[in-house]
């Protein structure tokens, strides 16, 4: 009887785990999309009939059909103010459409009068607006920054959450 | 190693800079308007200064060093603050509070209290001057609140 137990919960593990598998596959399949093009320490240029819209330089950037992956890169944007560009470091960057994740010890340099660090940092290219929901550090002209949650509109606004903001006393 | 690390705490002590301190729940900047504004629970610091509002605006200006530093600081909502100066404490409250950094003034607008700890001294009034260096005080009242002075007698 025991023999007879022991070799239907076999048969049914053994099928329960067949299915299992077929599925994980599937899954790693549809994850392992091939880039249509690989770029190896390069420096990628987006231009419009007028100006460069865009800089990206990177370790390596893979070009996907409907995606962007950059390893090490630094982004340069134009923004809607002449002679004031946005920069963004960072280890990864995911692009999907007009919308840039950057992620990984990201650097965001607004011109010379903002540079913030964090974690994450989300830019929007048709809207030029960035921000984030994790803490950042930020010095703000001549002022440091602390917080959480930045949010930029244009180049003239910026509001975030919790934030200490401390501002050096001159003599 | 022990006297090393003794001698950079004492280093960084004798030279640690003096900042003013903001925190608050909200940060808004407008570089357009040159002002940055906090909102909720915002609480200043200045050394041994403090000023405790609802909301802050401050306005910026930029000095001969093209810096952006403060040129004044507008408080309102549930204003209080601590401030010491030539050896005395004071003490304020009002419904909106200006602070001048380059004028070194502090203004209580609306309800003004003002309260010199040191020797007692309490102002009343609708508008009440405070000079953050001399420590004099200028208080300014109307026909339906009038200024009053009240100073307290040590027995």
């Amino acid at each position: 009887m025991a023999i007879k137990y022991f070799i239907f919960i076999t048969f049914i593990i053994s099928l329960f785990t067949l299915f299992i598998g077929v599925g994980t596959k599937q899954k790693i399949q549809e994850s392992e999309e091939k880039p249509i093009m690989i770029f190896d320490n390069s420096v990628l240029f987006t231009i419009n009939s007028q100006e460069i819209q865009r800089i990206v330089d990177s370790k390596k950037t893979l070009i996907y059909k409907k995606k962007e992956e950059s390893f090490d890169s630094k982004v340069v944007f134009k923004t809607t103010e002449n002679n004031i560009y946005d920069t963004l470091i960072s280890d990864y960057t995911l692009k999907v459409g007009n919308k840039i994740s950057f992620l990984g010890n990201v650097v965001f340099e607004r011109s010379d009068f903002m540079k913030l660090t964090s974690e994450e940092v989300f830019y929007d290219l048709s809207k030029k607006i960035a921000h984030n929901t994790k803490d950042f550090v930020a010095s703000y002209y001549n002022n440091k920054l602390t917080g959480n949650s930045f949010y930029t509109k244009d180049i003239y606004y910026m509001k975030s959450k919790d934030v200490t903001f401390e501002i050096e006393l001159k003599d | 190693m022990k006297y090393a690390l003794t001698f950079v705490l004492l280093f960084s002590f004798v030279f640690a800079q003096d900042n003013l301190i903001i925190d608050a729940n909200n940060f808004e900047a407008d570089d357009q308007k040159g002002i940055a504004i906090f909102t909720g629970n915002v609480k200043v610091t200045k050394i041994k200064d403090k000023l405790n509002s609802d909301k802050l605006v401050v306005e910026m200006t930029t000095n001969s060093q093209n810096e952006k530093t403060p040129k004044k600081y507008t408080a309102t909502g549930n204003v209080d603050f601590t401030v010491y100066s030539q050896e005395k404490i004071y003490l304020g409250k009002g419904t909106k509070v200006i602070y001048e950094p380059l004028q070194n003034k502090y203004t209580i607008l609306g309800n003004g209290y003002l309260e010199e700890q040191i020797d007692g001294r309490i102002l009343y009034g609708e508008e009440i001057y405070l000079d953050e260096i001399t420590g004099s005080a200028q208080v300014v009242g109307n026909e339906t609140k009038p200024v009053r002075f009240i100073m307290k007698i040590q027995e």
